[in-house]
């Protein structure tokens, strides 16, 4: 069965990087969303369904916070597993985002294996 | 906290940077080399200290950097997708340095930006590592909102 | 078993099942491995040097020889095998440290940086590495399991095992769709 997945970054060319990673894990990609902000972002889940999400953190209008609060806010979004993907290498900030529900953290920079691996994971644990 | 506290991280900032998502490395540091037709992009950053970063590289070192970012030939890259990657750069050098120097605070990043080298330049801190095709320049200033 | 013997600077691809596919004394030189476990198709270069854009004569002759024309031909060579690009497992190792490098360039470094570039840009991502260090490697393919060896000077022998979650091996329905 295909997968969506929506990728959340105010980089076009982060989102390309992205992209590009999870097409490398040989997973059934279905269709790519992209918003470049968290408001963006959940326009586009309103209607359309999506098996994870990618999301930066530091981006205008809603930040990616704000973005997975709103998401753990609602009974149905709360399901899809997040993988947050930020320049924030903090300690403090990590904790923060898992406690708030998201399934994975990744520190820009980062190897696209690694990223590739934590996709396979989030996506598997649902499995 | 001083204009140290953020230095001493700019050296392995950029070899983390160029190596894991540019499959590029440094030669090390150098002295400046600046061209006019140089890229400039620089990103804001809000915490226990606030401050600017801003990052410079040749349009040849930009073009090669975006390339291998987006796994893409040199020839087939436009202007606005160069740019992009040089703010991308700037974006990740100034989150790396900043999670190390302020650890311990909650801070925020700005959306990143490119500026022409016509604008006046702040005085701050700056450090030039060899690259592929010239030299990454990294100037940091606290206390100043772009 | 058929010992298929890939030479320095040299490249093969194998689709016969009993085929080995072996590689002597990896030092700062990077072997790159691909297998499709279904059509049993299995390659591999074994590259000396990241860049030919400073070698053009050599480049043609031997391209096998630097990172970035080795790889794509690598590639190449396996799908015109009948392998599959989505199914290809990528392997590669060495890029170690010599001990009598002084020339300051760290070869080993600058071609584990090229291999990754490379497999960035022709679509490919290493499922298994073991590059780095100093330790000078041998390496073996087996064409039919798709099983990679490697052996060191001193005789001790490991495996490369591939990561592979367990979303990429099958997938069930989502609960919630």
């Amino acid at each position: 069965m295909a997968l969506n997945i929506m990728i959340v970054d105010d980089s076009p060319v982060m989102r390309v990087f992205l992209r590009k990673v999870v097409q490398l894990t040989g997973l059934p990609v279905g269709e790519f969303f992209e918003a470049g902000d968290g408001e963006a972002a959940l326009e586009l889940l309103k209607g359309n369904w999506i098996d994870l999400v990618l999301t930066d953190i530091n981006m205008p209008r809603m930040n990616g916070e704000e973005f997975v609060r709103e998401l753990e806010g609602d009974e149905v979004l709360r399901d899809i597993p997040v993988i947050v993907v930020s320049t924030d290498s903090t300690r403090e900030r990590i904790d923060q985002m898992l406690n708030l529900g998201a399934r994975g953290y990744i520190a820009k920079p980062f190897f696209p294996e690694t990223l590739r691996d934590a996709v396979e994971k989030a996506l598997g644990s649902v499995a | 906290m001083n204009a140290g506290d953020f230095e001493k991280h700019f050296a392995p900032a950029a070899a983390a940077v160029l190596e894991s998502m540019f499959f590029s490395e440094t030669a090390g540091p150098c002295g400046a080399s600046h061209m006019p037709g140089d890229l400039q992009a620089r990103v804001a950053f809000w915490g226990k200290v606030s401050g600017v970063l801003s990052v410079r590289v040749s349009e040849a070192s930009a073009r090669a950097l975006a390339a291998s970012f987006l796994g893409e030939t040199e020839e087939s890259l436009d202007a606005i997708q160069i740019g992009q990657v040089v703010c991308e750069l700037a974006n990740m050098l100034c989150g790396w340095i900043v999670s190390k120097a302020e650890s311990k605070c909650v801070w925020e990043l700005g959306a990143p930006e490119l500026f022409s080298a016509h604008e006046e330049e702040s005085e701050g801190t700056e450090q030039n590592f060899g690259i592929e095709h010239g030299t990454l320049t990294l100037v940091l200033c606290l206390g100043v909102i772009a | 078993m058929n010992e298929l013997v890939i030479g320095v600077g040299d490249g093969g691809v194998s689709g016969d099942p009993e085929a080995v596919l072996v590689t002597y004394a990896l030092g700062s030189c990077i072997a790159v491995m691909l297998h499709d476990p279904v059509a049993h198709v299995a390659g591999m270069v074994h590259y000396m040097l990241p860049e030919s854009s400073d070698c053009r004569p050599e480049r043609e002759l031997r391209p096998c020889k630097f990172a970035d024309t080795a790889i794509p031909l690598l590639l190449q060579a396996a799908l015109a095998k009948g392998a599959d690009k989505r199914r290809l497992l990528v392997y590669a190792a060495g890029g170690a440290q010599i001990m009598n490098d002084n020339s300051g360039f760290n070869i080993g470094k600058r071609n584990c940086l090229a291999l990754r570039k490379a497999l960035w840009k022709f679509g490919l991502i290493a499922h298994a590495e073991d590059t780095g260090g100093s330790l000078v490697r041998t390496v073996r393919l087996e064409v039919g399991s798709g099983r990679v060896w490697l052996q060191s000077p001193q005789g001790s022998r490991w495996e490369m095992i591939p990561r592979r979650g367990a979303a990429a091996s099958s997938r069930e329905e989502s609960p919630w769709r």
